[in-house]
């Protein structure tokens, strides 16, 4: 009975701290998503451009994962503005509906391109940062708690209340709900429109640059894992609903809860299965997602 | 102030303004009236640069806007209120009079405008902390007001502002409007309600089927026979 309660704790623990990742890898996604009204399938891809840049900086530097956020965050940002000037610039000319359906176009698309350059640069072989410190773990209360996935929880919490205070404190964080909510009215308000997203998309590829560090650090990166994160970040953002960045963040935490749990349960095997069944039980009893403001 | 020359719009391929020219001069509340679909709405979007004209060229304060952004033309000092009311709903009343501001001139002297918002509409004061979306009707045209003249604007244009309010509510934002134009605003009100438009008005404009049919100062149009008739229902 004693070994089962410490395997049930510490599934848990490591889904909270799991599920602080793919609270991270969302928060990017729901944002644009939100704002641009632009599905950008290519954020893993950007996640794994992240996750690549700490990682050679590391190896080929010797400079700290954490420390490598600030080339990071600003390798992605560049990245972002540019594929935002090139490419979705031009889709958020359309209405509403016509951007998602182009944005998934064109979010395919490079989603291929970028993995085709990475393979190319990167080889194909899985890369995970290795510092002195990456297997260092507390103990708490009988439960192993190593502290580079701990770290993903307190920067995941960290980074919510910036996005909260920039949001809602700043002027340009309002303005940009209020281009979220809707742009025309924006526009009138001399908003530059076009401005707003260009800073939300930014912000969204940095975002997902921070998620690629922790995911090298924790896990592993290789050329191929964009899909799977920006699957799991979709998951997220319609199970949280869009419009709030502490309500993104936990049903991260949940759907991993949700999935650790059913693996307990049934095997590891029903994990993914399992909590997608969650998540069309939840869509269909709330579809404006458990933390989304109801749309008129 | 703001003199619009021989504009030409279409939605794709059907032209839904036919050589609209008008006139609003300094200082002036001038009325643009017509009927459901004549093109208002169209002429007004087109002035802030929502919709781009076949033809024809719209000068503001002797400069020509005709290709500007709506962004660079609130910049400029006109400022649109349009029927949709423009709040936004899911921010709070203080949110949405903050961003009246936005523009840069405006940015400055925020708190004294926002005073001088609220001691006009008390009831925006009483609703601060409220989300835009839970104010009624009349409340979202007033905070619709006071958001424009946050912007501190050289010119207001009104896009149907009494729509769906009722007449005492409308009567209300009528005498604000009179008021603002003291204050040495320029406005252009687009109306349905045309005897009211006309009671503020000094000059005004008819539109019908995408064209100007007929203009002149308002003691003339209410005086006019078949503006009586078709509209007025004298």
């Amino acid at each position: 009975m004693d070994i089962s309660v410490g395997i049930v704790g510490q599934s848990l623990l490591s889904a909270v701290l799991v599920g602080s990742l793919y609270g991270l890898a969302a928060l990017g996604l729901s944002l644009v998503f939100g704002v641009l009204k632009v599905l950008n399938v290519a954020h893993g891809e950007l996640l794994m451009l992240g996750g690549y840049t700490a990682f050679w900086l590391f190896n080929l530097l010797g400079i700290d994962p954490y420390l490598s956020l600030v080339v990071v965050i600003p390798v992605l940002i560049v990245i972002g503005i540019g594929l935002h000037l090139g490419l979705f610039r031009h889709v958020v000319q359309f209405d509403e509906e016509h951007r998602i359906k182009n944005s998934l176009l064109i979010g395919f698309g490079l989603a291929l391109i970028l993995q085709t350059i990475a393979i190319r640069l990167f080889t194909a072989d899985d890369r995970s940062i290795a510092t002195s410190y990456s297997t260092n773990a507390w103990e708490l209360l009988g439960l192993r708690l190593p502290i580079v996935r701990f770290s993903g929880l307190v920067i995941g919490i960290l980074v919510v209340i910036g996005l909260q205070w920039f949001l809602h404190r700043t002027v340009i964080g309002k303005a940009i709900r209020a281009t979220a909510e809707d742009w025309r009215t924006a526009a009138l308000t001399g908003i530059n429109v076009q401005r707003m997203y260009l800073i939300t998309f930014a912000l969204g590829a940095a975002l997902s640059g921070l998620a690629g560090m922790l995911v090298a650090l924790q896990f592993s990166v290789n050329p191929n894992i964009g899909l799977s994160w920006t699957l799991k970040a979709l998951i997220v953002v319609v199970l949280a609903g869009l419009g709030s960045m502490p309500g993104t963040f936990i049903a991260g935490i949940l759907l991993a809860l949700v999935e650790a749990v059913s693996s307990l349960i049934f095997g590891g095997q029903y994990r993914e299965l399992v909590g997608l069944i969650i998540f069309l039980i939840i869509l269909s009893v709330r579809p404006q997602g458990l933390f989304g403001a109801k749309y008129a | 102030m703001l003199r619009i020359e021989h504009l030409q719009v279409s939605y794709g391929d059907i032209q839904v303004l036919w050589d609209v020219s008008l006139n609003v001069p300094e200082k002036a509340i001038v009325a643009l009236l017509g009927p459901n679909g004549a093109g208002k709405s169209t002429t007004l979007k087109t002035v802030v640069g929502m919709m781009r004209p076949l033809d024809g060229k719209i000068w503001f304060c002797g400069q020509d806007i005709t290709a500007q952004q709506p962004h660079q033309i609130v910049n400029s000092g006109m400022y649109l209120v349009p029927e949709w009311r423009g709040t936004f709903s899911t921010l709070s009343v203080l949110e949405n009079l903050e961003l009246g501001a936005f523009v840069p001139h405006a940015r400055p002297q925020k708190e004294q405008t926002m005073k001088r918002v609220f001691e006009l509409f008390p009831r925006l004061h009483e609703r601060r902390a409220q989300k835009a979306g839970t104010l009624s009707g009349g409340e979202r045209q007033m905070l619709a007001i006071g958001r424009a003249l946050m912007a501190q604007p050289k010119m207001l244009i009104l896009d149907e502002p009494s729509l769906g309010l009722a007449p005492l509510v409308v009567q209300n934002i009528f005498d604000t409007i009179q008021y603002i134009n003291q204050q040495g605003v320029t406005i252009l009100i687009v109306e349905q309600n045309i005897h009211k438009a006309l009671e503020i008005a000094s000059y005004g404009y008819i539109i019908e089927t995408g064209a100007i049919m007929g203009e002149g100062t308002s003691a003339d149009l209410m005086s006019n026979q078949r503006i009586q008739k078709a509209y007025l229902g004298i």
